[in-house]
C-alpha cells in the first residue's frame, strides 16, 4: 500500500509532461490541417495505383492479391496511414534539439528520469493523435466501408480485432517511442539528426509495410514480420482487418513484449553512457 | 561544513582535430586525430550556505564547465563535488532537489504553451505544495514583474521577459543553491537592474547561496562579496573583493572631459606613476601609495579650472585584467 503511494506520488511528478505534450501537439493546429491534406492525396494515390494494378490482375478488380482484395487493399493503405500519425513520436526530434540547442543542461538539472519525462510528453502527444484524430478517422473509414459493403466482418470477430487493435496500438506507441528515444540517444555522439532521421524513416517506412503490406515481399515479408518495426504498421492493421489467427496474435504480441523490454534496455544502457561523455553545445 | 565544497576538480574533453579545406576534410572521414583540452585543472574551494560568489573569467576560462560539474550536468575527468554533504555524482536527483539553475543562453521555459503552465510543471516536478508554490508565486511575479505576461506564450516573450520568468522558474521550488551561468547576457540595462535587485532581495529573504558566472562586471560589483576568478581553467584569486582591490594598490580613477590645451607632460612632471588615458574623456588613474590624490586634485583644478570630474575606484574589470597580464607573465 505504502509502497502503491510512493510509486502514485513519484509518478504524479510526471503528469505535467503529458500535458505539456498535448498542449504542444494543440499549438500547432495548422500542422493537422496540413496532414489531413496529404492524406487525402496519399488515399488519393493509393486507390489510382492499386487500380492499376488490380485492373491488369487476372481477374480484374475481383482479384485478391497477397491476400487482400481491390477495396481491402485500399482500407489497408488508409489505415496505415491513419495509424501513423496516430503512433508517431517527437521524442527523438526532442532530444536532438536539446543537444543542439544545449537545454539538455535544464532537463539534466530536474529531479526527474530523463526516459520518464519523454515518455509522458508522447504520451500525452499520443492522446490527442489517438483520441481526437485517429479512432474518429477510423471509425468513419470503417463505417464507410462496411456500410457499402466493401468490406465484411463478423460482429464478435470485429470487437476481438479491435480490442487487440488497441492493445497493438499501445505498444506500437511506446516501441516507436523506444525507438525514437534511441536515435535521440545516438544524438549525444553524433550531434546531428537529419541523416539518421532519414535513415530510420526509410527502414520504417519499408519494414513496417507502411508502402507496401509485408505479404507483398514473399519470404522477406516474413522475415520482416517479426522485426520489431512490423509493429509499427502491418501487424496491428491486419490484426484490425481480421486478416490474422488468434495464435498468430499471442504470438505476435509476446514478440512485441520481447522488443520493448529490450529496446527501454539498450536506452538504459545508453543513457548512463551518454551522460558521461555529453559534451555541451554552446558554452 | 561548508555547503558547497569542490575539491581538486579537472575536466578534460576530448577534441577532434579538423585541419582546413577539403582534402582535410576528407581524410577525417577515414582517420580523426583527437586532441584534449583541459577545460578544468586541479580546482579546490568551498562556500558557505548564503554567500553570493561572483565566478568570473575570460570566455573559455572554464566558469561554465565548472557551473555544469556542480550541477551533475558533467563529469569531472578528476576530483569531487560535495554538496550538502552528499556527492553530486552519486546523488544527483536528490541534488536536483535542492538547485536552480539559470543558463542564461538556455531557457528552461516550455516554449510552445502559457508561461504559467511552465510553473504548473515545475511545481509538480519538485513536489512543491500548494501553500508554499502560492507563497512563491506571488513573490516571484511581484518582485520580477511577470504578471502582465503570464499567460503568454513562452515563445511570444522578449528577451528581458523571458530571463526574468526563467530567473522565477529556477527559484519556484526554493532551492538551497542558485546557479546563475550570465543570467544578464544581452539584456538592457533596466532588465539587468530588476535582475540584480531581485538576486539580493532573494538572498536576503530566503538566505539562497548563489554562484553566479558573468561578464558584466557590474553584475558582481553589486552582488558580490566573494569573487573566484579562473583563467585557462585554473583559479587565480578566490576571496574578498574589497581585499583584491586593496591587494592592487588601492587604485584611484579620475575622468574628466577632454578639452583644448591639456598637456599630459605638466601631470607627468607632477608624478610619472599617473597613467593617462585620452579618448573622449581623460582618465587618470594611480595608487594612493605613491600619488597624494589632493594634491593632483588642488593641481587639476587650480592649472586647468576642471569642476567637473568624477573620482572612483578601480573596476573589477581592471583587477581581472591585470591578473591575467600577471598570470600570462609569470608563465613567460
Amino acid at each position: 500500500m505504502l509502497k502503491m503511494k510512493k510509486l502514485k506520488n513519484s509518478l504524479s511528478k510526471y503528469i505535467p509532461f503529458f500535458h505539456a505534450g498535448l498542449k504542444s501537439t494543440l499549438a500547432y493546429k495548422s500542422q493537422i490541417y496540413g496532414w489531413m491534406i496529404i492524406g487525402v492525396i496519399e488515399i488519393l494515390f493509393i486507390f489510382f495505383l492499386y487500380q492499376a494494378i488490380y485492373r491488369n490482375a487476372p481477374e480484374g478488380m475481383n482479384s485478391v492479391i497477397n491476400g487482400l482484395t481491390f477495396y481491402e487493399m485500399i482500407l489497408y493503405g488508409a489505415t496505415s496511414f491513419i495509424f501513423g500519425n496516430a503512433i508517431s513520436s517527437e521524442t527523438g526530434w526532442n532530444i536532438y534539439v536539446e543537444v543542439r540547442d544545449g537545454t539538455v543542461v535544464n532537463t539534466l538539472t530536474k529531479p526527474v528520469s530523463y526516459r520518464i519525462r519523454h515518455l509522458f510528453t508522447c504520451f500525452g502527444q499520443a492522446f490527442f493523435q489517438v483520441f481526437f484524430i485517429a479512432l474518429p478517422l477510423l471509425v468513419i473509414l470503417y463505417g464507410i466501408f462496411i456500410g457499402c459493403g466493401f468490406v465484411q466482418f463478423e460482429p464478435l470477430q470485429f470487437i476481438l480485432n479491435i480490442v487487440f487493435f488497441l492493445i497493438f496500438l499501445l505498444l506500437a506507441i511506446l516501441i516507436n517511442d523506444s525507438i525514437g528515444y534511441l536515435i535521440g540517444m545516438l544524438t549525444f555522439y553524433t550531434q546531428h539528426m537529419f541523416g539518421l532521421n532519414m535513415f530510420i524513416s526509410s527502414i520504417k517506412t519499408f519494414l513496417s509495410g507502411t508502402m507496401v503490406p509485408l505479404s507483398y515481399m514473399g519470404v522477406f515479408g516474413v522475415i520482416f514480420s517479426y522485426l520489431p518495426f512490423a509493429f509499427l504498421a502491418s501487424t496491428p492493421i491486419l490484426i484490425l482487418m481480421g486478416k490474422m489467427e488468434l495464435l498468430m496474435i499471442f504470438i505476435y504480441l509476446t514478440i512485441a513484449i520481447g522488443y520493448l523490454i529490450l529496446l527501454e534496455f539498450i536506452n538504459h544502457l545508453l543513457f548512463k553512457h551518454c551522460i558521461k561523455k555529453i559534451v555541451v553545445q554552446g558554452g | 561544513m561548508a555547503l558547497i565544497e569542490v575539491k581538486n576538480l579537472s575536466k578534460t574533453f576530448k577534441k577532434p582535430i579538423r585541419g582546413n579545406g577539403l582534402l582535410s576534410m576528407i581524410k577525417t572521414l577515414f582517420s580523426r586525430k583527437y586532441e584534449n583540452i583541459e577545460a578544468v585543472k586541479d580546482v579546490s574551494f568551498s562556500i558557505e550556505q548564503g554567500e553570493i560568489v561572483g565566478y568570473i573569467g575570460a570566455n573559455g576560462a572554464g566558469k561554465s564547465t565548472t557551473i555544469k560539474m556542480m550541477c551533475g550536468i558533467l563529469f569531472p575527468t578528476e576530483g569531487e563535488i560535495i554538496i550538502d554533504q552528499k556527492s553530486v555524482l552519486k546523488h544527483r536527483k536528490e541534488i536536483n532537489q535542492e538547485i536552480g539553475v539559470v543558463f542564461g543562453q538556455k531557457t528552461q521555459l516550455w516554449w510552445d504553451i502559457p508561461l504559467i503552465e511552465t510553473f504548473k510543471i515545475l511545481k509538480a516536478i519538485y513536489s512543491v505544495s500548494d501553500e508554499d508554490y502560492k507563497e512563491r508565486f506571488n513573490y516571484l511575479s511581484e518582485l520580477l514583474d511577470l504578471k502582465s505576461f503570464m499567460n503568454q506564450n513562452v515563445r511570444s516573450l522578449s528577451l528581458g521577459q523571458r530571463m526574468r520568468a526563467d530567473f522565477a522558474a529556477s527559484l519556484i521550488h526554493n532551492p538551497k543553491i542558485l546557479y546563475l551561468d550570465e543570467p544578464t547576457i544581452g539584456l538592457d540595462v533596466l532588465v539587468k537592474d530588476k535582475i540584480r535587485k531581485a538576486i539580493k532581495e532573494l538572498n536576503h529573504h530566503y538566505n539562497t547561496t548563489v554562484i553566479l558566472t558573468t561578464h558584466d562586471m557590474k553584475d558582481i560589483e553589486e552582488l558580490c562579496n566573494r569573487i573566484i576568478i579562473i583563467d585557462k581553467g585554473s583559479i587565480l584569486y578566490d576571496g574578498n573583493l574589497e581585499d583584491i582591490k586593496f591587494q592592487f594598490g588601492n587604485i584611484k580613477n579620475i575622468v574628466f572631459p577632454r578639452f583644448e590645451g591639456f598637456d599630459e607632460n605638466k601631470i607627468k612632471e607632477f608624478n610619472d606613476k599617473i597613467n593617462i588615458e585620452v579618448d573622449e574623456n581623460i582618465k587618470l588613474s594611480f595608487s594612493l601609495n605613491d600619488v597624494n590624490m589632493d594634491a593632483l586634485l588642488l593641481m587639476l583644478i587650480g592649472e586647468y579650472k576642471i569642476n567637473d570630474f568624477k573620482i572612483f575606484d578601480i573596476g573589477i574589470e581592471e583587477i581581472t585584467k591585470e591578473l591575467y597580464a600577471k598570470n600570462e607573465e609569470t608563465k613567460k
